[in-house]
């Protein structure tokens, strides 16, 4: 039996149930199948509404579409909490960036007042002990003297008047521990200054001992970039033989 | 209610018109209800099934395609309701297995004595439970295109088949409905 004649089959088969679905010209097993068919229509009743089932369905459909309503609405008053919330976090989020960023402001304020003041008084101490080393460096008593250059080397840039009495308070003391000591004051000077003075007063300098003093502080004061200039410099510089050994010795170990 | 009616309550559903629900279930209740007693369901069970058919259809109510047949989709929904059923409980097989058994020894013990009448009741409780027997496909194909009076077109569309293959089906299906019959102990018929 082909799928053609199946399907002729199917679409002759009666759907009322009026048994009408045998029919001539079918073979055996068609009749059979047809009788079958008509059989099944017997089975069948016409569906019958119950009303109370669709009146507990209505009831529940009813009360799932106002429980969706009401969560709907709880949730959207969620919703509006949880805006409310987040606004007020962000307030506070803002407030507090601010209040830190004001509490920042404030404190280098007042660290800027405070720096400012405090290089007010490092000024003034300055200029006093300048004032200090000054009025020292002219007295008779060496002592004093001596105080003045310990005075004079604290001082934080040097005016020229501070620097010349600090030279002249080196080329002519009579004292040998001023002298000294004013050799070590000068290298408080600029190094470059320093070096420069140092060098041009080492020359002439009459006694080993000072020259033996401004030779270790010029070495101090040498740095990569002038140590050749200067060891070169020295080389030149006529000095006393022991102070000219101790040189020699310093070069070897260098 | 026409086959359209049923589609535009159905698109008034899916737009959230939830209460146009009820008058799909007012309407189609009974056809569902029917399809799960033919199947073998007993009536309280295809009472919760129809329910069950329609939360589904509420659930999935935005997959609806409007394009297609209501009746068709809500009978596929239907069918996949049924057969979660079937799954997750034993009642079917149960229904089916006392209904048969009941109809083979009634028949075996007094067919001979029976009248006419009783002998035709008999054969309806036989066809009953040959259809039962057979596999839910099938059965749901001669459920389908005997009793629901639907277009074959639209249970082709259940089917998704072809309304050709569909009734290439239905045809095999009715010979597996004959052998089940015959296999209890109905006669065919001529």
């Amino acid at each position: 039996m082909s799928e053609k004649d199946r399907e002729r089959f199917i679409d002759g088969l009666d759907l009322s149930g009026n048994g009408r679905s045998v029919k001539d010209g079918q073979n055996q097993e068609e009749r059979e199948l047809a009788l079958l068919w008509d059989e099944l229509g017997e089975l069948g009743t016409q569906p019958v509404s119950d009303t109370a089932l669709v009146s507990n369905f209505r009831d529940k459909l009813e009360a799932y579409t106002r429980g969706l309503s009401e969560g709907k609405r709880v949730g959207g008053n969620d919703t509006a909490m949880r805006k409310s919330e987040s606004q007020l976090v962000s307030f506070f989020r803002y407030c507090a960036v601010a209040g830190t960023a004001a509490v920042l402001a404030l404190t280098s304020f007042i660290a800027y007042q405070q720096y400012d003041r405090n290089e007010r008084l490092e000024g003034e101490l300055n200029r006093s002990r300048e004032s200090l080393a000054l009025a020292l460096l002219e007295q008779g008593s060496a002592a004093k003297r001596l105080a003045g250059l310990t005075a004079a080397s604290q001082v934080i840039s040097p005016s020229d008047q501070l620097r010349d009495s600090m030279v002249r308070t080196f080329d002519s003391d009579t004292n040998l521990n001023v002298r000294l000591a004013a050799v070590s004051a000068l290298t408080a000077l600029p190094r470059e200054k320093a070096l420069a003075l140092l060098l041009e007063r080492m020359e002439n300098e009459s006694s080993p001992l000072v020259q033996y003093e401004i030779l270790n502080k010029v070495l101090e004061l040498v740095d990569d970039g002038s140590e050749s200039r200067v060891m070169a410099r020295l080389n030149e510089l006529s000095l006393e033989p022991r102070v000219r050994s101790a040189l020699v010795k310093r070069d070897e170990k260098i | 209610m026409d086959a359209f009616e049923a589609e535009q309550l159905m698109v008034a559903v899916r737009g959230g018109e939830l209460d146009k629900l009820g008058t799909l279930f007012e309407q189609y209740h009974a056809h569902l209800i029917g399809f799960f007693r033919k199947s073998g369901y007993a009536l309280p069970v295809s009472e919760d099934l129809a329910q069950e058919t329609f939360w589904r259809v509420m659930k999935y109510r935005s997959s609806y395609d409007s394009q297609r047949s209501f009746r068709a989709w809500l009978f596929k929904i239907a069918r996949n309701a049924m057969y979660d059923e079937s799954r997750k409980s034993s009642r079917r097989g149960e229904l089916i297995h006392s209904a048969m058994e009941s109809g083979v020894v009634q028949l075996s013990v007094e067919g001979r004595q029976v009248s006419a009448a009783i002998e035709g009741e008999e054969r309806k409780l036989l066809l009953q439970s040959a259809l039962s027997r057979l596999p839910a496909e099938k059965r749901d194909l001669i459920v389908m295109c005997r009793f629901e009076e639907l277009p074959q077109v639209e249970v082709a569309e259940v089917f998704g088949c072809s309304v050709g293959a569909l009734k290439v089906r239905l045809f095999r299906a009715l010979q597996d409905l004959k052998k089940e019959f015959v296999e209890i102990g109905g006669e065919a018929a001529l």
